[in-house]
């Protein structure tokens, strides 16, 4: 999934001769939490709902709206914007964000902005990539770390002429072996799980018997 | 409880047959027919043949080009490549079958049927074995369904004007009935299944409540594998008795499928018959205390057809006509099909439930349902779609 598949195209932003009394508007008005701040059509900063808080007098003073009014968003907003390319891959995103725990990427291309990500579209693209939205029963397969285990088993499933919906691999919490889980578009999987078995490999979930370490 | 009940079949029911690879084999029907039959409990009074379902029946809930596409595959006994695509017909799941719109019109007729006597007074229980294919949906065949008898039924009481509470204790979540009627909230589908972290269809979260005017009237109670009998129990009693009475149904249609049981190759709920028994009681008795008894009952999944299918089911039938002291199985019967199972047949209509001992982790998985429950049950949740309705909301 490149970044371009998963960002928002429709943009609200501000620009940073606007008051933050307007952006505090627009973060209500919208439900949103991050405004990418404008120059000349450029990306020149950022506000999240948290800096507008921030400077934002205590609603329990009667004459908090001057500050509101009379402050443009350029005196408050963060100058150094940590932005991604469209082409950029979704991992890209999701490391970018998680590494400055940041809740928000604009997209740019030339320095213009042309979307956005937030928390909110990776969360969907999650969703998209694990809990496939089609009827299916899911395996969890635990394969060595070596060349072979996928192919082997899609094999086994091509035999049995199934198709698959989805498909991840991830490392298991012993690091000579991974873990495969695969999601079938079949009721009945009972075939295939046995001829995974015959295979060498073992299919942790489903369980049988009722026990992890049965 | 006074009681007029009646059982649908003929045997040209069979004719829904996948071929002997398939699991959702016909002789299901046949075993159970013939147990109930040998165990005297099947008068000819009390059955009553199916009347076949026609196309118009069918585009109450299913897309015309669907009906078609089936119709043809049925004709030349294969699937063309964009009907598998797009109707999921012809895979190994859904394989074609010659003949497959008319087997599959006389059984959705079967479930029919029995919605008709009920809602002109003529009956108010009717079991047909044959029916409760919940996973079909308008456009597409799944889990072995291709036309979705249960949401035409539904579909038909509903045009009667009645309320309809869908009750699914399958050990598959019955996402069809379920999607079909989403956005209504004169239909409650309520589905007891094993959670869909690993099993078909995946679907029937406790956070799928319905759409629209139908906010609310959809209840998911996924299980957690291994449940058994005594979590199941106790689930059944925090949700079933409230939910029903909030709702006040015109009728209830309930899907039977046994494929929770402990010998079941599909699914891992293992229950035993006792789950079962206490379900159909459980639903008996609320048909006659909300609806004068309106009650239509049908099979579902079910795929140890030797062991768990014919006994279940005769237990379901002998609840609904009150004839609950089976005992032995009859020897007649024992002989005539052990010969043919792989498997030693069971000599007791009802299983022993102390010969299933408790699986690992009972106590916690007792808990998760416990909490699952509640989670369904949530009162701000509840029966949301009409505010009016104002005295649900106490």
């Amino acid at each position: 999934m490149f970044v371009e598949d998963i960002m928002r195209k429709k943009l609200i932003t501000i620009k940073m001769e606007q008051t933050i009394l307007h952006a505090l508007q627009l973060i209500k008005v919208n439900r949103i939490r991050h405004l990418p701040v404008l120059h000349n059509g450029e990306l020149v900063g950022i506000v999240s709902d948290r800096d507008l808080r921030d400077v934002s007098p205590s609603v329990l003073l009667n004459e908090h709206s001057f500050i509101l009014q009379n402050t443009s968003v350029k005196q408050i907003m963060k100058h150094e914007v940590i932005v991604i390319h469209p082409l950029d891959y979704l991992e890209d995103a999701v490391k970018l964000m998680y590494d400055h725990r940041i809740g928000c990427l604009p997209v740019t291309r030339n320095d213009r902005l042309v979307g956005i990500v937030t928390e909110t579209d990776l969360l969907r693209a999650l969703i998209e990539l694990t809990g496939s939205t089609e009827p299916g029963s899911t395996l969890e397969i635990r394969v060595p770390e070596r060349y072979g285990p996928l192919a082997e088993i899609t094999k086994i499933v091509k035999n049995n002429k199934v198709s698959i919906n989805s498909c991840f691999i991830r490392p298991d919490q012993s690091p000579q072996y991974r873990l495969i889980v695969m999601r079938l578009k079949t009721i009945d999987p009972a075939n295939i799980i046995q001829e995974i078995q015959q295979a060498g490999y073992q299919v942790l979930r489903p369980l049988v018997g009722g026990d992890i370490d049965e | 409880m006074s009681s007029n009940p009646c059982l649908i079949y003929v045997p040209e029911l069979l004719q829904y047959n996948f071929g002997p690879q398939h699991p959702f084999n016909p002789l299901r029907l046949k075993l159970t027919i013939d147990l109930i039959d040998q165990l005297g409990l099947l008068t000819p009074t009390l059955l009553y043949p199916p009347e076949s379902a026609v196309d118009a029946d069918l585009h109450t809930v299913h897309d015309r080009h669907y009906v078609d596409a089936v119709k043809k595959a049925g004709d030349t006994g294969e699937a063309e490549p964009q009907d598998t695509q797009y109707y999921e017909l012809g895979t190994e799941d859904n394989p074609v079958f010659s003949g497959m719109h008319h087997a599959s019109l006389l059984l959705v007729g079967g479930t029919l049927t029995g919605a008709k006597r009920i809602a002109s007074g003529k009956a108010d229980h009717v079991l047909n074995f044959s029916g409760g294919l919940h996973h079909a949906v308008r456009a597409k065949a799944s889990g072995f369904c291709i036309y979705n008898d249960l949401a035409v039924a539904i579909s038909y009481l509903r045009s009667q004007g009645m309320r309809v509470a869908y009750v699914d204790i399958d050990a598959h979540h019955g996402d069809g009935v379920q999607w079909l009627f989403y956005d209504d909230p004169e239909v409650l589908t309520i589905s007891f299944h094993e959670s869909g972290k690993f099993l078909f269809p995946g679907t029937g979260t406790v956070y799928e409540r319905g759409s629209k005017a139908g906010f609310g009237y959809s209840l998911n109670i996924p299980l957690e594998p291994f449940t058994q009998d005594q979590s199941f129990k106790e689930v059944l009693d925090m949700v079933l008795p409230v939910a029903l009475e909030q709702f006040r149904p015109d009728v209830i249609v309930s899907q039977h499928g046994c494929d929770g049981h402990e010998f079941d190759p599909l699914a891992h709920l293992s229950f035993t018959t006792e789950a079962y028994s206490y379900a159909a009681k459980t639903i008996h008795q609320l048909s006659h205390r909300l609806c004068d008894g309106r009650w239509l009952a049908t099979g579902g999944g079910g795929y140890d057809f030797w062991r768990v299918v014919p006994r279940v089911w005769t237990l379901l039938w002998a609840e609904m006509i009150e004839k609950g002291d089976l005992v032995d199985m009859p020897g007649e019967w024992l002989k005539k099909y052990g010969k043919h199972s792989p498997v030693a047949l069971p000599e007791m209509v009802s299983d022993d439930t102390e010969a299933f001992s408790p699986k690992p982790r009972h106590a916690e998985i007792m808990e998760k349902n416990r909490l699952t429950a509640e989670k369904a049950m949530n009162p701000q949740f509840l029966l949301k779609g009409d505010p009016s309705r104002t005295q649900l909301a106490k």
